[in-house]
């Protein structure tokens, strides 16, 4: 009885799961993700959208012989990073080197995290995810470089 | 995007023969090994692939704080859902009689279909990024050889875990060697029908994986639960060296799917 119940609230939990986010099928073409909501580039500051394609379509962009995306900013200038995850089946993480590089971030599909930070200290820092997913490979190789 | 039929046929070949392998060494190991130090490996194991998952799962949301948003209330439940189905069956199992080998057997195949569940949302992430990559070529899609690589350790490793409780409960020292290969494809084949539906499901379907991590989560604990039960029967030789050599096989364990990691 025990175990019928749980199977039972366990697939109602999953068909939940499943319906919660939309159930769509996948188009026979790569299209471009779908922004979620508040996904905006903030006024003197930059736009990260992670989706299948890395982060800003890393992977269009030859990652990881080349790094992309680049942030550009001046020492001691206030940076707004707003990091995007479009991917509606997996998180995905964010990190830079130095800045922002807690190790315990992670973005949830449809989710949107706002970093803001001063560049006080000058030279390349990386940009990269911290967690698993299928295109971890693609979203190690972001730059943040302070001159 | 990737043609399906082929790509998920790689796929699903390499996942099964990695598993395999994993299965073979450790039943092969069992031979030279005593089956409290393999289950030691297995726990080593069990530690990262906990960790992996959780982050799979996206920390249960604990990342958003205490909103108890419906997200996070559904992951929660998921994991505990998962804990709670596997320890019944295994006490269903168990009522019927003595932990023999045939009952043991159950526990391996328990054992292994929870480590496998979490596949499902692997195999998802798989089927969703051959569908959605721009890349010609399976190997391209995934980062090259590095990341594939990593694949096929890491499913070569997590099965070990299902493998150890094979060794710990089912009485592989009494069977034939044609036996235990049968034994090794039945486990095999259970680990990785959830990564092989789920490959399917991703293609195809777009859902969010992060709750099936979530629940591949919980029932992983089973597993873990039958192994660190394994590395302790019996206290006869509880030593100092004896410590040692099982800390050491725990390190060794997670040592060897934290290198498989690494080339993610």
């Amino acid at each position: 009885m025990v175990i019928l119940l749980a199977v039972a609230l366990a697939t109602a939990a999953a068909v939940a799961a499943i319906t919660l986010p939309g159930l769509n099928r996948v188009s026979s073409t790569t299209s471009p993700a779908k922004l979620p909501a508040g996904c905006v580039k903030p006024a003197d500051g930059f736009l990260i959208v992670a989706s299948q394609l890395g982060y800003n379509d890393s992977v269009d962009h030859g990652v990881p012989q080349n790094s992309w995306p680049v942030v550009d900013v001046r020492q001691g200038q206030n940076v707004t990073i707003v990091v995007c995850n479009a991917d509606p089946v997996e998180p995905h993480g964010f990190q830079i080197d130095k800045y922002y590089d807690s190790g315990i971030v992670s973005i949830a599909p449809g989710q949107v995290l706002t970093v803001r930070f001063v560049a006080d200290t000058t030279g390349t820092f990386r940009i990269y995810c911290n967690i698993f997913c299928a295109v971890h490979w693609a979203m190690q190789s972001g730059e943040l470089v302070v001159t | 995007m990737l043609p399906f039929g082929v790509t998920d046929l790689e796929f699903s070949i390499v996942t099964f023969i990695s598993a395999l392998v994993g299965i073979l060494l450790i039943i092969g190991a069992s031979s030279f090994i005593k089956p409290r130090f393999i289950a030691a490996f297995a726990f080593g194991v069990y530690l990262w692939y906990f960790t992996d998952t959780l982050g799979d799962a996206n920390y249960l949301d604990v990342n958003q704080g205490a909103v108890f948003s419906v997200e996070l209330v559904s992951l929660v439940t998921l994991f505990a859902i998962g804990v709670i189905v596997f320890f019944a069956l295994d006490g269903r199992i168990f009522t019927m009689g003595e932990e023999t080998a045939k009952y043991g057997m159950m526990v391996a195949l328990l054992a292994a279909l929870a480590l496998g569940l979490h596949g499902f949302g692997e195999g998802a992430d798989f089927g969703y990024t051959a569908a959605q990559t721009p890349s010609n070529t399976l190997l391209d899609a995934f980062g090259g050889l590095g990341p594939s690589a990593s694949w096929v350790l890491h499913k070569m490793f997590e099965p070990t875990i299902a493998a150890a409780c094979y060794v710990a409960f089912a009485g592989v020292g009494a069977k034939k060697p044609v036996d235990k290969l049968v034994d090794s494809l039945t486990l095999a084949t259970v680990f990785v029908i959830p990564a092989i539906v789920g490959s399917i499901a991703g293609y195809y379907l777009t859902f969010d994986h992060t709750y099936v991590f979530a629940l591949g989560l919980g029932v992983s604990v089973y597993a873990v639960a039958r192994v660190a039960r394994s590395m302790f029967s019996g206290a006869a030789e509880a030593s100092s060296g004896f410590s040692l050599k099982m800390a050491i096989a725990v390190v060794i364990g997670f040592v060897c799917i934290f290198i498989s990691a690494l080339l993610h």
